[in-house]
């Protein structure tokens, strides 16, 4: 200590800045400062490492799409991995002033408590944001550098983004409010348990919707492994996600300033008027969700839903196949090689016949939890409406499962199924093969029933599978013929022609066969 | 005046920690003396605009610090070691008397200079980047009193100042607290009456949470010849003020 160090000190400088001055340049160094010693930049490691673990890995398995390799992130996953460091580092922060005892200090500066407090708060949140989307952005170039087909869903990374700053928000709140040692990790456990309920509870009713994080097996409204492709990715709950957390994230800036023991009188009414603008945001995005409606598209909110969003997106179907052309989506243009060779052995046996589909379109995924692939046929001339569900995250399960007696089988990731065509004529041609051949022969009468049996044998398919497939939930299935009937018998001997044949006495009878004129004894 | 308070009480529940006290000073160094209790960390407390007063009047830098506008301007001019330093160990030196200087909205260009300048005046300058963790008590201290003084303010309340300072600190301290005292008030609270005697121009002795005594140090030196126990002189005014207040 010196005074002989002292500098010449001449009239006494200004110490009121003008308040541009002050809202730029000190507003930029006090917020350098804090990211510079900010305790969340020693939680982003373990934020990045459960990202790593649990976002990034799951969703490069994937099958390179757009739609399926976000499918993870949409579902909320890295909210689920960074929100409990966040919420922890925050409260954390926020108390530490009185946790070190410099409250004092502090409270008699003349800037606004708010102020600093909103500094201090805008590092962690800056830190978990960077960190946030620095990983996103990995995830993004990643896909994109591996030239995913389809294009990136920008909604959920905002809502992400959004929810993480409410997050980081509360939980800085708070650790003002409660500046407790205990405070943070007990905000960071109770955070992790809340997500964790809200995915169970996401059946628990529209406002469930607003949660981030879902899960596949409870939410009214999962994430769809097709979102974007066939219709525009539809951002109503998008929109409503981010009035609620936009509005939690204000109301808790808001009580900052509210509970500051420094601020004037003007400085706490506006912290007031803060907090009554977030809630009633928060309150606006709840009272939105309880108007949605769950559709097919995904999420409508009524009151922010732009009609245009309905319109499908035009697109050039990709085509091949031989006997009957399959066009699917330019999207899921590498899959068409297996699809096609998967669908041959029944589209090489119907070609040709009087009233045979033309052509195998696919269309969007009609519900919510869609099963692996479902085929409708409809129009004149006849096309196979096909929707696959191609991309969705997890094993696929195969099987009979629930509606039939034997348990499921694991049986590979989604990459793995629809690059085998193998698997996918076990699991993708049986629905198809239903409703074809239902729609050419018909199963009312035993010749019917017998020829329709014939076919499918002939194509390969095992019939206990039709039980979970058929388009009429297994209506088909039981009116074909049992073991040890005639028709049985008949349809073995019809399995046993030919390829040749078979065709040759369809193209001559089906016509007869489908209005009931050709009885069981008729049939070769 | 630097300082004008009238008639001045601070009670905590039934206890007057702070009782009727007149106090008047201007710019220069100004001690504040006394026992554990008698009232002196309250009454630089309500002088630092931490807690209000009970009743009784007080303008600071002369402007009454009740009002809000005021008291923003009254602490834009002023610097406060409180006894107990808080402070974040995570920051160094410079960054921790830089917070300071941009929370008592120093104008920014400005910034970077004047902390420097507070770091060198306490003798940190070769401890600059140190953590604060990494300190040791006195040079925590001496980190309170950088960012006290980054201001450069008009009103400085140093509450214990050279408690855990070597002594050859202390004496270099006394020695900026007298450069100090030549354009701003100064008012230190200390149980080191030597301090006093070495840095204050005025000096007051609290008791009870009443000022006993207010003068200069050598008035108080005079009511301790023939009385009071103590090495030093001013130690036997201290102890012979203390016993009359007592009596």
């Amino acid at each position: 200590m010196s005074a002989g160090t002292v500098p010449a000190r001449g009239a006494r400088r200004p110490l009121s800045p003008r308040v541009p001055e002050v809202f730029t340049l000190s507003a930029v160094r006090l917020l350098r400062l804090e990211l510079r010693r900010c305790t969340m930049m020693w939680m982003v490691p373990l934020a990045l490492l459960a990202f790593w673990l649990d976002t990034y890995r799951g969703s490069m398995a994937l099958p390179p799409l757009w739609s399926s390799r976000t499918l993870i992130l949409r579902r909320g996953a890295a909210l689920d991995d960074f929100a409990p460091f966040v919420v922890g580092a925050a409260a954390w922060v926020g108390g530490r002033d009185r946790r070190r005892g410099i409250g004092e200090q502090v409270d008699i500066t003349p800037l606004p408590r708010w102020a600093g407090r909103l500094a201090t708060w805008a590092a962690t949140a800056g830190w978990a944001l960077g960190a946030y989307l620095a990983c996103v952005g990995f995830l993004y170039g990643a896909i994109a550098w591996q030239g995913a087909a389809g294009r990136p869903l920008w909604w959920p990374v905002v809502v992400g983004a959004v929810a993480l700053a409410a997050f980081s928000a509360l939980g800085f709140a708070a650790g003002v409010l409660i500046p407790s040692r205990f405070t943070a990790p007990l905000a960071a456990i109770v955070t992790a348990l809340v997500l964790r309920q809200t995915l169970r509870s996401g059946s628990g009713g529209r406002y469930a919707l607003l949660s981030p994080v879902t899960s596949p097996a409870y939410s009214q409204a999962p994430p769809r492994a097709d979102a974007g492709v066939f219709h525009p990715y539809l951002p109503d709950l998008s929109l409503t996600q981010l009035l609620f957390f936009g509005g939690l994230t204000v109301a808790a800036l808001g009580v900052l300033g509210v509970q500051a023991v420094c601020g004037g009188p003007l400085a706490r009414r506006l912290a007031a008027a803060v907090v009554a603008v977030g809630l009633a945001s928060s309150a606006t995005g709840t009272a939105l969700v309880g108007t949605a409606r769950v559709e097919a598209n995904g999420v409508v909110v009524p009151a922010l839903h732009d009609a245009a969003d309905d319109r499908p997106l035009a697109y050039t179907p990709v085509c091949g196949g031989s006997a009957i052309r399959v066009c699917l989506n330019p999207v899921y243009r590498a899959y068409l090689p297996t699809v096609s060779a998967a669908l041959d052995p029944l589209l090489r046996e119907v070609a040709g016949l009087p009233g045979a589909p033309v052509r195998v379109d696919q269309v969007a995924l009609s519900g919510q939890h869609a099963p692996l692939a479902t085929a409708t046929v409809s129009g004149t001339p006849p096309v196979v409406r096909l929707a696959l569900d191609i991309g969705y995250d997890g094993a696929v399960w195969i099987g009979p499962g629930p509606s039939g007696k034997a348990p499921r089988d694991r049986c590979c990731t989604s990459q793995q199924m629809w690059t085998s065509v193998p698997r996918l004529a076990a699991e993708v041609l049986p629905p198809v093969a239903g409703v074809v051949v239902d729609h050419l022969v018909g199963h009312t009468d035993p010749a019917q029933q017998a020829v329709s049996d014939g076919l499918l044998r002939a194509v390969g398919i095992p019939l206990g599978t039709l039980a979970v497939y058929s388009r009429t939930d297994g209506t088909l299935a039981a009116l074909l013929p049992r073991p040890g009937t005639p028709a049985y018998a008949a349809g073995g001997r019809f399995a046993a022609l030919s390829a040749a044949d078979r065709h040759a006495w369809l193209t001559a009878h089906l016509a007869g066969l489908r209005d009931g004129s050709v009885a069981l004894e008729q049939l070769p | 005046m630097n300082i004008e308070i009238t008639d001045l009480t601070r009670r905590f529940g039934r206890t007057r920690a702070v009782d009727c006290v007149d106090l008047t000073t201007g710019t220069g160094v100004f001690g504040l003396l006394g026992p554990n209790g008698a009232g002196k960390t309250s009454l630089l407390r309500m002088l630092a605009t931490v807690i209000r007063p009970s009743s009784g009047s007080m303008r600071l830098l002369e402007q009454d610090p009740a009002g809000h506008g005021p008291r923003r301007e009254i602490r834009r001019k002023l610097g406060y070691l409180p006894q107990n330093l808080g402070y974040y160990p995570g920051f160094t030196v410079v960054e921790f008397v830089e917070y300071f200087a941009l929370l008592k909205e120093m104008p920014p260009r400005q910034v970077p200079r004047a902390v420097a300048a507070a770091v060198e005046r306490v003798g940190l300058g070769d401890k600059a980047k140190a953590k604060l963790r990494t300190l040791s008590g006195g040079m925590l201290r001496r980190a309170g009193i950088a960012q006290a003084i980054v201001n450069e303010p008009e009103l400085l309340l140093f509450d214990e100042p050279t408690a855990g300072l070597d002594p050859e600190q202390r004496v270099e301290f006394r020695s900026l607290v007298r450069e100090l005292g030549q354009r701003s008030t100064v008012v230190v609270s200390t149980h080191l009456v030597e301090d006093v005697g070495a840095a204050c121009a005025e000096v007051a002795l609290m008791h009870q949470g009443r000022i006993a005594f207010q003068g200069t140090p050598d008035e108080l030196v005079a009511r301790g010849a023939g009385h009071g126990t103590g090495d030093a002189p001013l130690e036997r005014g201290y102890s012979a003020v203390l016993a009359a207040a007592r009596a």
